[in-house]
């Protein structure tokens, strides 16, 4: 968990934004865990801690949440999301090899983040590209009928 | 003006990724280039469905299909076919009629024996434009039931009908409105449930992102039926474009005033929106779906009571799944008869399947129920790729169980599925050849579902995790025959006691497989051997001493130093072959990866 | 906010359109207008024109296409129909009058 977390003026601004538009919101907390993290980018626990003020719970409620949920991220997230699609129709046509090969070049699990920051890997639930098996995305374009190989071609978009 | 052609670009999830907005961009530009852009109307649209050939772009009236178009063939569409009236043959499917013309699109084999109900709309509307929903027989049948039906006529209609959920239960639709109308409280809710977490699966995103107005009517029209005047649909986070396609249709609906407090001045009150989910497979659980909306960890609750007498909020509630909910108008256009003359007697209708894995014809049908197995692989999907076997068919997903080669006649319902073990699930239809182990198939579906369970109840959180290290320990050799018989008990007992249907349908895959593949587990467990060479631990990488040119290569690679010299040199080579101490092997495969001559090191 | 009228009175005003955007089926009256590339320009004034009719007696199920051919059509522009249960009539040189009357021919 952070303990040097620094938002911004804009970023609290707009945080301060959803929590009035919410106010009368039936079932609102996931929606401002929601939104907060397409602020942030993930929910440090000073965010949680705010969000649990505005929507009256306990800050182990938003916790709970976010642990039970896989979209939300505690830790800081990396530059460039890449997240291979583990899906059925995937992964019978071969994406686990596909991960195997981005573990190695980036030498992390999924679920991490490598040490500058730059990329962190996910494996995926099904995205729904099953017709282009095995997908990957990164931030959240979609590169379909992978082989191995293609992999390079990809990093080295994002390495240019 | 009235254009004379309209081209119609696929906007479906994969025809996007593989570049249809610049596509459409290159149309744009091209057709004005060449002076005629008045003249053609350029529409994005929903899924056409045909996957494995995108992107797809129609010309209607004309019904030229092209396939796998790319920027640079936008050109010669427009010059030859747009402008001097001759269709670009080379981007036209292969398929000939007897008279040796390009088949029409529909007489194909991968869509003339679909029925497009579902999906009546993907692929001839521009699904951000309401009007066009609207002028094919939109919201008419909302109309219909308003100034024509009482509420109890519609339910009745429903039941008639025999429609049921097509999220995967199979529960007549219309008994459970009844239900939820029976019901008395104050308020009462409708919810759409949109979280499709079954991997394989996208049927209701092609809906939403295709043609999001026929949910919402049909919500209408089950507001109307059962009381209820607020809706919610529970979209998966995954799906940004649906998100954003539904809510541009809330946002028209209100404008047009069908949403809001007078629908279309007839007197009902009904409005709608959009929840999120945020990455949990449980969340496609009634009640977890409900406890997610209510703003809580995802987790289910005991049933009953059922949602229709106690759901959201402790109201009373529908809970459809969107396949379900893009039925409705059309059964309520053209009646009940017309929908059961669909299907075999207990399933009526259609039902979208999202064919995928190791199939040709990729993508999104939609086929009367009753069609044969052998139908969808051989004629619609085009048969297995590469030459290879078909070995079995999984549906379900992780709820589901696996139709082997040998039951490819079964006729596709809801009963006959469950009948052999599987069951309909909400539609992801995965191919596997010769070349996938179904031992290693099976883990990989406990593997998700042990990720996904919520934790709550100990059947399945603990019942499915040792249900996995099983499966785990056999595809390493280290399982025993005992294993095999001890799963099977397991699996029992986590059937019965599971709180949900998450781990109720867990053990699904794994007592499926070992009904129907149980040699395939022997071959692991007293062989030592997977003989569809997936699982790592039982493969033996062999290099083949005639093929061999002794380079060394693979020896400089191999990470254990298990390669070693024969003093074998083969007939025509110079250099002695090299040898693989299986011993020593590490089977990282780095050696057949490295061989000049591939074919030189393979898996045994 | 629109009323059920307003509603019937869009599906009035685009039943023509929205033909346009499926393929010609059976019960379609199937107007094919062929030419070679020399009668191009001819054949623009001509589908303009049988558009426009279509569109002012709004004729659903009246598809025009175009058939173009690497040689020269005799008589081009040259407009075929094709009602469903009919036999095809053919007319050759058609220009804006005669497609005009083309139009008006069918029923």
């Amino acid at each position: 968990m952070s303990n040097q977390f620094k938002d911004t003026p804009e970023q609290k601004k707009q945080l301060d934004e959803v929590f009035e538009g919410l106010k009368n919101v039936p079932g609102s907390l996931m929606k401002a865990m929601q939104k907060a993290q397409d602020i942030y980018g993930y929910l440090p626990i000073e965010i949680m801690q705010r969000i649990a003020v505005a929507c009256n719970v306990a800050v182990e409620e938003v916790y709970g949440i976010a642990t039970f949920y896989a979209q939300f991220n505690i830790e800081p997230m990396g530059k460039y999301k890449m997240g291979i699609c583990l899906g059925t129709a995937c992964y019978v046509k071969g994406s686990g090899v596909i991960l195997d090969k981005a573990k190695e070049r980036l030498h992390i699990e999924p679920g991490h983040t490598t040490e500058d920051m730059k990329y962190t890997l996910e494996a995926t639930r099904c995205i729904g590209c099953c017709g282009l098996a095995p997908v990957l995305t990164v931030n959240g374009e979609v590169y379909g009928n992978l082989v191995p190989e293609d992999l390079d071609k990809i990093f080295a978009k994002y390495e240019a | 003006m009235l254009e004379r052609l309209h081209i119609m670009i696929c906007g479906g999830t994969g025809c996007t990724s593989g570049n249809s907005k610049k596509v459409m961009e290159e149309f744009e530009r091209r057709l004005t280039e060449h002076g005629v852009r008045e003249e053609v109307k350029l529409i994005m649209t929903g899924c056409f469905g045909l996957c494995a050939r995108g992107p797809i772009v129609a010309v209607y009236p004309d019904g030229a299909f092209y396939q796998h178009v790319k920027v640079e063939d936008v050109e010669e569409i427009v010059s030859e076919h747009i402008v001097k009236g001759r269709q670009v043959t080379r981007l036209l499917g292969s398929e000939r009629t007897e008279d040796g013309e390009v088949m029409p699109i529909n007489q194909t084999p991968f869509y003339r024996s679909q029925k497009r109900i579902v999906l009546r709309n993907c692929g001839r509307i521009n699904p951000e434009n309401i009007d066009e929903y609207i002028a094919f027989d939109g919201y008419k049948a909302y109309e219909k039931c308003v100034k024509e039906m009482t509420p109890e006529q519609v339910i009745q209609l429903m039941i008639d009908s025999g429609l049921r959920g097509r999220g995967g239960g199979g529960f007549p639709t219309g008994k459970k409105w009844l239900s939820t109308y029976n019901a008395k409280d104050d308020q009462k809710f409708v919810v759409c449930n949109a979280d499709e977490g079954d991997p394989g699966a996208f049927m209701d995103r092609s809906v939403l992102e295709g043609d999001p107005h026929s949910v919402i009517e049909a919500m209408m029209i089950a507001g109307y039926a059962v009381g209820a005047t607020q809706g919610y649909v529970y979209v998966r986070a995954e799906y940004p474009i649906a998100v954003e396609r539904l809510q541009i249709a809330i946002d028209q609906a209100r404008a047009y005033g069908i949403l809001g407090d007078n629908a279309l001045g007839l007197g009902q009150k009904f409005d709608m929106e959009i929840r999120l989910g945020a990455g949990a497979f449980v969340c496609g659980e009634a009640t977890a779906l409900i406890h997610s909306i209510e703003g809580h960890r995802g987790e289910p609750t005991q049933k009953p009571p059922h949602l229709a007498e106690h759901g959201l909020w402790g109201k009373p509630t529908v809970l459809n799944n969107v396949e379900t909910y893009a039925n409705i108008p059309q059964i309520i256009l053209n009646g009940p008869e017309w929908f059961k003359s669909m299907g075999t007697e207990k399933s009526a209708g259609t039902k979208v399947f999202a064919l995928g894995g190791k199939i040709m014809n990729t993508g999104l049908v939609e086929i009367p129920m009753g069609t044969t197995l052998r139908t969808i692989i051989e004629e619609i999907g085009g048969g297995i790729p590469n030459g290879k076997k078909f070995k079995a068919a999984q549906t379900g997903g992780p709820s589901g169980g696996c139709i082997p080669a040998s039951l490819i006649d079964t006729a596709i319902d809801y009963d006959n599925l469950i009948a052999i073990g599987s069951m309909m699930g909400s539609g992801g239809l995965i191919v596997m050849d010769e070349d996938n182990c179904m031992v290693d198939i099976a883990k990989f579906f406990l593997e998700f579902t042990v990720d996904e369970s919520c934790g709550k109840c100990t059947p399945c959180r603990i019942g499915n995790k040792r249900l996995y290290e099983m499966l785990d320990k056999i595809t390493q050799g280290k399982g025993t025959l005992e294993d095999l018989d001890k799963m099977e008990e397991l699996c029992k007992y986590i059937k019965s006691n599971s709180l949900c249907g998450l781990g109720q349908t867990a053990p699904n895959p794994v007592l499926s497989t070992l009904k129907y593949f149980r040699d395939e587990y022997v071959a692991h467990v007293v062989d030592k051997k997977c003989p569809a060479g997936v699982c790592k631990a039982l493969l033996n990488f062999v290099i083949d001493k005639d093929k061999c040119i002794g380079c060394g290569l693979c020896a400089r690679k191999c990470p254990a130093g298990a390669i070693v010299k024969t003093d074998y040199i083969a007939e025509g080579h110079k250099l002695p072959s090299m040898e693989i101490d299986i011993n020593k092997c590490l089977k990282c495969g780095a050696c057949m990866d490295s061989c000049n001559r591939q074919s030189a090191i393979s898996k045994k | 906010m629109k009323s059920s009228a307003e509603l019937e009175a869009i599906r009035e005003k685009l039943k023509v359109e929205i033909g346009y955007s499926c393929a010609i089926d059976e019960n379609d009256t199937k107007v094919v207008v062929r030419m070679s590339d020399d009668g191009l320009a001819a054949t623009r004034e001509v589908v303009k024109t049988l558009m426009e009719e279509i569109e002012k007696r709004n004729l659903a199920h009246v598809k025009v296409t175009q058939l173009g051919s690497t040689t020269k059509v005799d008589g081009e522009p040259v407009v075929e129909v094709m009602a469903p249960g009919k036999e095809k009539v053919a007319y050759k040189n058609v220009n804006a009058a005669k497609a005009r009357e083309i139009i008006a021919a069918i029923k």
